[in-house]
């Protein structure tokens, strides 16, 4: 496959350790250093996890390949205080075995310095006890659950916006838009049931009613019933909790059935002139506008450079706003890296990550303040315009 | 809202329909299932996004495309799976077909996983849905096309088993391969051509599905299943009886998922499923046979 | 001569000494295991124990399901959540999964009494279907497609995937022993018979509706116990554990390692587990490599790779003729019983 050439050999490598691991691992006592763990004199390990194939490639592959186009710039450019960054990626699939399995391959095999990674949310909370336990910084960079990162945790941060933030979002340009009655269609996996559990009480707070809950799966192929539904409920707006198939396929039976109304979207609909092609009927995502934690969609003006450079070192994968998600993940492990100083240790990473309160990213809608550890904490709101053209209705952040 | 749910109902069951089809034409010459078959479905899908949206040629390429490659994969399908196409063997066929699956899911992955995690088909025909009894009757024009291509495999269908010698000669190979072959049927010719039209009436309810759905590696197996009960329901060797149990099926979920509830739309395919073939496992078209122990 | 040499090598292969020593060992060398390391060997001797129980089902009285990893998720949530929402201690809590898993095994036996084949295959995965329809919805209990944490068992001053791992590799062990008596005895020579041929069987006064239930039963109290020490191991229990992605895995398992031998049982998980977590970097060959594997299998391995392994071990003691048997034209739905017996073994 397309990768770049240093990768090539970082896989065979991790082949051998892989089988080295499982025959010898215990004949060979750790290598004591002075050093911490995934650090030489001129290298810091990374390591990443999360579904590079499968179902879910687009939420891991994607967003690893942001962050490694980010990570091959900052190296080209001479490293971090004179060390290059090497990139680790372990594929979990999706799945919480896989996930545990991943994140203990990158700790206890591996030896990675730290581990910026973590795409479906089932997944990193399988993983978080043995991330919690062993100490290891971790950054999550595409999974959305509130429980990954809270209660807080010493070394786990996210740079992803969490699906209670997402919610509460959602809910206050609800209100602001002086909707009064919402309706919710929502697929009923891990995902759909992270964005229900947040969504439902956050437009409670903000006085919304809620007068359709409606399920659409991820196999429907027809949702006249769940538009039915929901038109006859008379809801000023309808939040679609789901990924871009039962969405399309949502809104094209709205546009037959003659149905219209606001239609709010989520993060993994992040790019509206992608979702208007997908939807393919003219019309239908007209009053369509999503929330997302990059200011600007992929295919925007401002993305240019990083498409060039995403379309030169990853040939196979069409680019996509997954990727810069990675990037704002990168952004944030260089500028903590850069921070800590020649003497890294885990430590010292961690409390440069602490420190981290207005840090301006390529694509971050707002500054990035980790005093929560949940770093990432405004969203953009983001409509096709008449012209066909992706524009920036406004950026959010809570009140 | 009665009208709108039962057209929709009708037009989702007329997809299930398309894949039983091919559930039946090979069960009817051969009595194998393959599993496979809701990824060669996708594999149509596949195939007509890349001469529509990637080439941009026009849906009769399409067709033609897709009728290459689902011939091309029913030889090959039939070859891999020769040994195991005799009734003492079902249960291995099952097996082989479930790695079948496997191999195709992961091929459409390597082909066109990069693209993006869903695809978009443009709809065959461009205009505003059909209207009938004031507005109680509402019709996209895709499903207009999936009805009328449904009808034309059918009719083709039934003048093939009804009019040519390979359609009789299917018919006695699946009632009695060995007299069959006593008599001189080419059984090996007859089981190539089921499993090749099978492949190739699914290919082509991908082609024709894929406007009306977005497409993604893993959208096969579910449609499968739903075929697959669409074709029990029906009686697993009747065509028209396919049909039929495709839209009955369509029929259920939209009436559960509007009168009941949107939550309970997947579990009623499933216990459909399950008392079709627990309480008429030989369907609404069956034909009588009687089952030994 | 030889065949003297060959009835002690059997008799050896037949005793519990062997399985027990071996497991001594794999215990000992799995004690001094990285975290990494010691996961996989654990989640291989858990699978183990499920493959065990699921060739009975399959391999044994030829029963195709594919609701096995329905029950395995079921045991799993049960002792999950019994110890979450009643706090009760891990061993009651499995316990009562297994007599849980078992009771609804034995239901599903019941549609295998009506219909057999490939209309039982699809019936029982509209039931694993429907089942994690009822994970995913009934949130209340078992907290939806989110998943819950379910707690770790720490014994014996040992690090939580080092209790985990020598009490799986116990029970493993002492499943695989009971399993293995037990179809040396007549009571389970009759799920064989009934695979062999159902009529046959009955005409012989074989009680099919009551062996069918109880290797049902058996089958599913093993998948009930090994899913509880799953969710230990794994720590938190979530749906897509357990779908039909995970069902095809367990049927590679079978397929690769024999179907209907114990020591293919044994082998299956190993073979396929670690070309699962080797093939992880494979950037999409997994599917393909899986697929293509199972299609030759069941082409050209049809009874798997433990008659392979048992030849090489055995064959130095036999005489040319023995090791002519058939290797082509059964498998799953009409294996020969000739040459079966060495199988049974080991």
């Amino acid at each position: 496959m397309a990768r770049p050439r240093n990768q090539e050999r970082l896989i065979i490598n991790k082949k051998f350790a892989f089988l080295a691991g499982l025959f010898l691992s215990t004949l060979m006592p750790t290598v004591g250093s002075a050093q911490a763990p995934g650090v030489t004199e001129d290298t810091i390990k990374i390591g990443t996890y999360g579904p590079i194939t499968g179902p879910y490639f687009a939420f891991g592959r994607l967003t690893m390949n942001g962050m490694e186009a980010l990570f091959a710039d900052v190296n080209e450019a001479g490293g971090i205080n004179g060390r290059q960054i090497e990139l680790v990626r372990v594929d979990d699939q999706c799945d919480p075995a896989g996930a545990i399995s991943a994140v203990r391959r990158l700790i206890f095999n591996e030896e990675v310095f730290a581990i910026v990674g973590g795409s479906c949310s089932n997944g990193v909370l399988a993983a978080k006890e043995d991330i919690v336990e062993s100490g290891i910084p971790y950054i999550n960079f595409a999974a959305a659950s509130n429980k990954i990162s809270a209660p807080k945790e010493d070394n786990i941060f996210t740079s992803m916006l969490t699906s209670n933030l997402e919610s509460a979002l959602q809910a206050q340009y609800l209100a602001d838009v002086g909707a009064t009655s919402v309706a919710v269609v929502a697929q009923h996996d891990a995902w759909g049931r992270d964005r229900h559990e947040t969504l439902i009480p956050a437009l409670e707070e903000k006085g919304i009613e809620v007068v359709a809950d409606e399920e659409l799966s991820m196999e429907s192929n027809d949702a006249t019933a769940q538009v039915l539904r929901i038109q006859s409920a008379q809801p000023d707006a309808v939040v679609l909790l789901s990924y871009p198939k039962p969405a399309s396929i949502f809104l094209r039976d709205s546009a037959r059935l003659g149905f219209s109304s606001t239609f709010i979207g989520t993060s993994v609909i992040p790019d509206p002139v992608a979702f208007y092609e997908q939807v393919a009927v003219p019309g239908a995502t007209d009053n369509f506008v999503t929330i997302s934690p990059s200011r600007h969609p992929v295919d925007s003006e401002e993305a240019a450079e990083w498409r060039e450079k995403l379309v030169s070192a990853f040939p196979d994968d069409t680019p996509h706003s997954y990727n810069l998600y990675g990037i704002t993940a990168g952004e944030l492990t260089v500028a903590a890296l850069e921070a800590a100083g020649e003497d890294l240790t885990r430590e010292s990473f961690i409390a440069a990550l602490d420190q981290v309160n207005a840090l301006e990213t390529t694509f971050g809608p707002g500054t990035l303040d980790c005093s929560t550890h949940q770093c990432l904490q405004s969203a953009a709101w983001i409509k096709r315009n008449s012209d066909g053209v992706a524009e920036v209705v406004g950026t959010s952040e809570l009140d | 809202m009665l009208s709108v749910l039962l057209t929709s109902g009708i037009a989702n069951g007329l997809l299930y329909g398309l894949i039983a089809l091919g559930v039946v034409v090979l069960s009817k010459a051969a009595n194998a299932v393959n599993f496979s078959q809701g990824d060669l479905m996708a594999v149509g899908g596949f195939v007509s996004y890349s001469v529509i949206s990637a080439a941009g040629l026009g849906p009769a390429a399409a067709i033609v495309a897709v009728l290459v490659v689902s011939v091309v994969a029913g030889i090959a399908s039939f070859l891999i799976l020769r040994p195991l196409m005799k009734t003492e063997h079902v249960m291995s066929l099952l097996i082989a077909t479930i790695g079948l699956s496997f191999l195709v899911k992961g091929l459409i992955r390597l082909i066109w996983g990069g693209q993006g995690d869903y695809l978009a088909v443009p709809p065959l025909v461009q205009g505003p849905p059909l209207i009938l009894f004031g507005g109680n009757v509402i019709i996209p024009l895709q499903y207009l096309v999936m009805m009328a291509g449904a009808a034309v495999i059918i009719l083709l269908f039934a003048a093939f088993f009804r009019f040519t010698r390979l359609g009789l000669f299917m018919r006695s190979v699946a009632d009695n391969p060995r007299a069959a072959q006593i008599v001189g049927i080419p059984t090996q010719l007859v089981l190539c051509s089921a499993m090749v039209l099978s492949i190739t009436v699914t290919a082509i309810a991908g082609f024709l599905l894929a406007p009306a759905t977005l497409i993604f590696p893993d959208m096969g197996f579910a449609l499968f299943l739903k075929g697959f009960a669409a074709a029990i329901i029906g009686g697993i060797n009747s065509l028209p009886g396919a049909i039929v149990g495709g839209i009955l099926l369509g029929v259920c979920e939209v009436m559960v998922s509007g009168y009941v509830s949107s939550s309970a739309q997947e579990l009623s395919a499933f216990v459909l499923i399950f008392v079709a073939l627990i309480f008429f496992p030989r369907g609404i078209f069956g034909a009588r046979k009687t089952r030994s122990v | 001569m030889p065949e003297k040499i060959m009835k002690h090598a059997k008799g050896w292969l037949n005793s519990p000494v062997l399985p027990i020593l071996i497991a001594v060992l794999v215990g000992a060398f799995g004690l001094t295991l990285n975290p990494y390391t010691l996961f996989l060997l654990t989640r291989i001797v858990i699978f183990v124990m499920l493959i065990v129980g699921l060739n009975i089902m399959l391999g044994y009285s030829g029963q195709f399901t594919f609701a096995h990893a329905a029950l395995f998720g079921v045991g799993a949530y049960t002792t999950g959540l019994l110890q979450v929402h009643l706090g009760l201690p891990f061993v009651p809590s499995i316990m009562f999964a297994v007599v849980l898993v078992t009771a609804a095994g034995t239901l599903l036996a019941l549609p295998a009494l009506r219909i057999s084949g490939i209309h039982l295959a699809i019936a029982t995965l509209a039931v694993a279907q429907a089942v994690t329809w009822v994970l995913v919805n009934w949130t209340d209990v078992t907290f939806g497609a989110g998943g819950f944490r379910a707690p770790s068992l720490r014994m014996f001053g040992m690090d939580k995937t080092q209790t985990i791992f020598v009490v799986s590799l116990v029970l493993t062990t002492a499943v695989y022993l009971l399993v293995r008596q037990l179809l040396t005895t007549s009571f389970g020579r009759r799920f064989i018979a009934i695979r062999d041929n159902q009529v046959a069987a009955a005409a012989n006064g074989v009680h099919v509706t009551r062996v069918k239930a109880q290797a049902f039963a058996i089958s599913a109290a093993i998948a009930g116990l090994s899913g509880g020490l799953y969710s230990s191991l794994l720590g938190f229990v979530a749906p897509e554990s357990f779908n039909l992605e995970q069902m095809i895995l367990m049927k590679i398992m079978v397929v690769v390692g024999g179907i209907g031998t114990m020591l293919g049982s044994v082998i299956g998980p190993i073979v396929v587990l670690t070309l699962q977590e080797w093939l992880r970097d494979s950037e999409g060959w997994l599917e393909i490599i899986f697929g293509g594997m199972l299609v030759a299998f069941v082409l050209f391995l049809p009874r798997g790779l433990a008659p392979l392994i048992l030849n090489a071990i055995t064959g130095k003691f036999r005489s040319q003729s023995v090791d002519d048997a058939p290797q082509t034209g059964q498998s799953l739905n009409a294996a020969p019983s000739e040459n079966r017996k060495d199988e049974e073994a080991v």
